[in-house]
C-alpha cells in the first residue's frame, strides 16, 4: 500500500509540475478505446424545419445489406435492413447518433457500411444515405465517412436536415475534401441538396424496401481526369477493390427525383483493367443501378454492381497549373481522384448524381515521360502532395 | 495535411521523465511531430536504364510540423528496399513552388547538382502544416530531396521512405508512401511496378 501510495504521490507532483509549467502544445482529442465496439466517430447534426430548430425529432440510423447479397434478392422479395440506433435531437434541434459494430452481411471487406439516416418530426421524414467505415488506428477504432482520407485530422461529416417546404440536407465534409482546387465541372458535393420530404412520417423502420426488376445497366460514371500531353501520356490503373461513392437518386410518390446521399460501390466484380495513351480526358467506369420501392411509397436508384472499368472517355480541356517540376524521363505515378467529386459523376437517366473514387490505393494514375515535360500540382504541394496534377510541355 | 509517425524510443530515462510522460498522456498534450503537407496518397517516379551504383537524385514531398515547434532530420531511408536501394544522402530546401522558377524533379546527378539552395543534410524544418482549408494558397514548407542507387544491375524497388527526425528531445519517424523505382530496362520495356502500399489507419 505504502508503494502505491508514494508511486500516487510521485505522480500527483509530476503533474503539478507539468499544469507550472507552461508546455505549450494544444491537447489531442481522443478517439476513444480501440477494438471494433470504439464508440469513436459519432454522426453529427441539426434537425430543422423552414430554418427553425426541431427538438425531439426522431433521427434513425439503418444499415443495409452488401450488395452481393442485395445481388441475390428477386423482384419483391424485402430487404433485411437492419436498425442501429435511434435517437432524438436535443433542445437545440441537434442530434448525435453513434454507430456500432455491424455483422458481416452488412460491411464489406474493407469494414465499410451503407446506411441511410431517417429524420422525422412527427409529420414529415427526409431519408439520406451515406457510407461509414471502421478503421482500428494506432491510438483506437474510429468510423469516419467512406471516402475520406484515412488519416484525416479533421471532423467528420455532419449532416443538417431541413423538414420543411424546401425540404432537404446540407452536408458539411470534412475540410480536406472541401478545399480543393478544381476545374468548373468538379464540383464539389457541399452545401445544400434539396430532397423530397414524405409527407407522413413513419417511424423509424415501418417502410419496409423491396427489390424490383428495374435495372439500369452500363451507366458512365466519371471518376478521373487524366491531364497530360503527347511528351506524357497518362496510363490508368484499376484494380480490384477499389471503392467508389456513387450517388442515390430518390423519389417520394412518383414526384421529382433527387439524390439522396451516396453509398459506397465497392467495385470489386470485375478484374481491373489498365488502359495507357490518355490525353486530356475524363475517364469513366461503367456501373449498374437498381431500383428499390419501399411500403410508405418511395423508390431509390441504388449502385448495384460494377458493368466495366475504364469504359470510355470524353474530352477535358486542361488546366495549367503552376506549381510545377520539371522531368526529362521516367513514369511518375500517383493515386488519385480521391479528392474531387464530380458532381454529375453518373447519369442515372432521371437525374445526374455525383460520382467519387475512394480513398484507397487501387486506382493509379501514371504519366510516361517521354520529353521534357512539366508535372505540376494543383496546390503550392507540389504534383505529389496536390489533390490533381496535370503534365505539359516543358 | 497527414502523415504517419512511429514512435522509436524516448530521448531520455528514468522515472522522472516516465512520470512526466505519462501526466503528459493524461493531460492529452502532444509532442511537435513532422508531417507531409498536402495530401498523403502512394506516390512516385521509376527511372530506367538505370546501372549499378549509378547516383540519381530526386525531390521527393513537402514537409511541415503539424504544431509549433521544429524537427531536425538524422536520417532518411528506405523501407523495404528490394536490390540494394539505398538513400545515399539528403538535402532540404524552403518551398520551391510559388516562386514559379525551373525546378528539376529528377537526375542522374548527384544530389548538389539537381537544383541550387538545397542544404545538405537539411535544416531544422519550422514551417507549420497549413490549416484544412488554407493548402491552395499555403507557401511554406521545406522540401526534402534525396540522392540514390543500387548495389546491383536488377530492379531495384521501395514503396515508401522512413524520416527519422528528432524533434523536442524525441525521436520519431515518419513514414511516407512515396517511391522510386530504379529499372535497369530501357523505358520502351519497363520493368512491372508492385502495386502502391495500403495506407494505415487513423492515427
Amino acid at each position: 500500500v505504502r508503494r502505491v501510495l508514494a508511486r500516487l504521490q510521485a505522480v500527483l507532483l509530476a503533474l503539478t509540475l507539468l499544469l507550472v509549467l507552461d508546455i505549450g502544445h494544444p491537447v489531442l482529442a481522443l478517439t476513444g478505446p480501440s477494438g471494433n465496439t470504439s464508440s469513436a466517430g459519432a454522426l453529427t447534426g441539426l434537425v430543422a424545419r423552414d430554418g427553425v430548430p426541431v427538438a425531439g425529432a426522431s433521427v434513425s440510423l439503418v444499415a443495409w445489406p452488401t450488395n452481393p447479397i442485395l445481388a441475390t434478392l428477386p423482384a419483391g422479395a424485402a430487404v433485411a435492413t437492419l436498425p442501429v440506433a435511434t435517437v432524438n435531437s436535443d433542445s437545440t434541434g441537434r442530434f448525435s447518433i453513434q454507430p456500432t459494430a455491424v455483422p458481416a452481411d452488412y460491411r464489406d471487406p474493407e469494414g465499410t457500411t451503407n446506411y441511410e439516416l431517417s429524420v422525422a418530426d412527427g409529420t414529415r421524414s427526409v431519408l439520406w444515405n451515406l457510407s461509414l467505415t471502421f478503421t482500428n488506428g494506432a491510438t483506437g477504432g474510429r468510423w469516419t465517412t467512406a471516402g475520406e482520407p484515412s488519416a484525416s485530422q479533421g471532423p467528420g461529416t455532419s449532416l443538417r436536415f431541413d423538414l420543411g417546404v424546401h425540404s432537404g440536407v446540407g452536408i458539411d465534409l470534412p475540410s480536406a475534401m472541401t478545399s480543393q482546387t478544381a476545374p468548373a465541372d468538379d464540383v464539389v458535393q457541399t452545401g445544400f441538396t434539396a430532397v423530397p420530404a414524405q409527407s407522413v412520417a413513419p417511424a423509424c423502420c415501418v417502410c419496409v424496401w423491396a427489390a424490383t426488376n428495374n435495372w439500369y445497366y452500363n451507366r458512365p460514371e466519371k471518376f478521373m481526369a487524366a491531364y497530360a500531353w503527347s511528351g506524357a501520356k497518362v496510363t490508368v490503373t484499376q484494380v480490384n477493390g477499389t471503392d467508389h461513392q456513387l450517388g442515390i437518386g430518390y423519389q417520394v410518390s412518383g414526384g421529382n427525383w433527387s439524390q439522396s446521399g451516396t453509398m459506397n460501390l465497392d467495385e470489386s466484380s470485375g478484374g481491373g483493367a489498365e488502359v495507357a495513351g490518355f490525353i486530356n480526358k475524363y475517364i469513366y467506369n461503367a456501373v449498374n443501378y437498381r431500383d428499390w420501392v419501399n411500403s410508405c411509397g418511395a423508390t431509390q436508384r441504388r449502385p448495384a454492381s460494377t458493368y466495366a472499368f475504364i469504359s470510355s472517355t470524353t474530352s477535358a480541356s486542361h488546366p495549367t497549373w503552376s506549381y510545377c517540376t520539371t522531368y526529362t524521363s521516367g513514369t511518375f505515378w500517383k493515386t488519385s481522384g480521391t479528392n474531387v467529386t464530380y458532381s454529375a459523376g453518373v447519369n442515372i437517366i432521371v437525374l445526374s448524381v455525383s460520382a467519387q473514387s475512394g480513398w484507397n490505393t487501387s486506382t493509379k494514375e501514371a504519366w510516361v515521360v517521354t520529353s521534357a515535360t512539366k508535372l505540376c500540382g494543383s496546390t503550392s504541394q507540389g504534383w505529389v502532395s496536390s489533390p490533381q496534377a496535370e503534365a505539359h510541355q516543358a | 495535411v497527414s502523415g504517419w509517425r512511429v514512435r522509436t524510443g524516448l530521448a531520455a530515462s528514468g522515472i522522472a521523465v516516465l512520470l512526466a510522460a505519462a501526466a503528459l498522456s493524461a493531460c492529452g498534450a502532444s509532442q511537435p511531430e513532422l508531417r507531409v503537407a498536402g495530401n498523403v496518397e502512394p506516390a512516385g517516379i521509376e527511372e530506367f536504364d538505370v546501372g549499378a551504383n549509378e547516383p540519381w537524385s530526386f525531390l521527393t514531398v513537402l514537409l511541415c510540423m503539424n504544431q509549433e515547434g521544429s524537427a531536425r532530420i538524422e536520417n532518411v531511408e528506405f523501407d523495404e528496399p528490394t536490390a540494394g536501394l539505398r538513400v545515399d544522402a539528403f538535402a532540404t530546401a524552403p518551398n520551391p513552388y510559388p516562386s514559379g522558377g525551373p525546378l528539376n524533379g529528377a537526375g542522374p546527378v548527384l544530389l548538389p547538382n539537381l537544383n541550387p539552395g538545397y542544404v545538405l543534410g537539411g535544416e531544422p524544418i519550422t514551417s507549420v502544416c497549413p490549416k484544412p482549408g488554407e493548402e491552395a494558397s499555403w507557401t511554406g514548407g521545406t522540401m526534402l530531396a534525396i540522392q540514390v542507387s543500387k548495389d546491383s544491375d536488377g530492379f531495384a524497388f521501395s514503396q515508401a521512405l522512413n524520416v527519422t527526425y528528432e524533434s523536442d528531445g524525441s525521436q520519431d519517424v515518419l513514414w511516407i508512401p512515396f517511391g522510386i523505382a530504379l529499372c535497369d530496362q530501357p523505358q520502351a520495356t519497363p520493368c512491372p511496378l508492385p502495386p502502391p502500399p495500403s495506407l494505415p489507419g487513423p492515427d
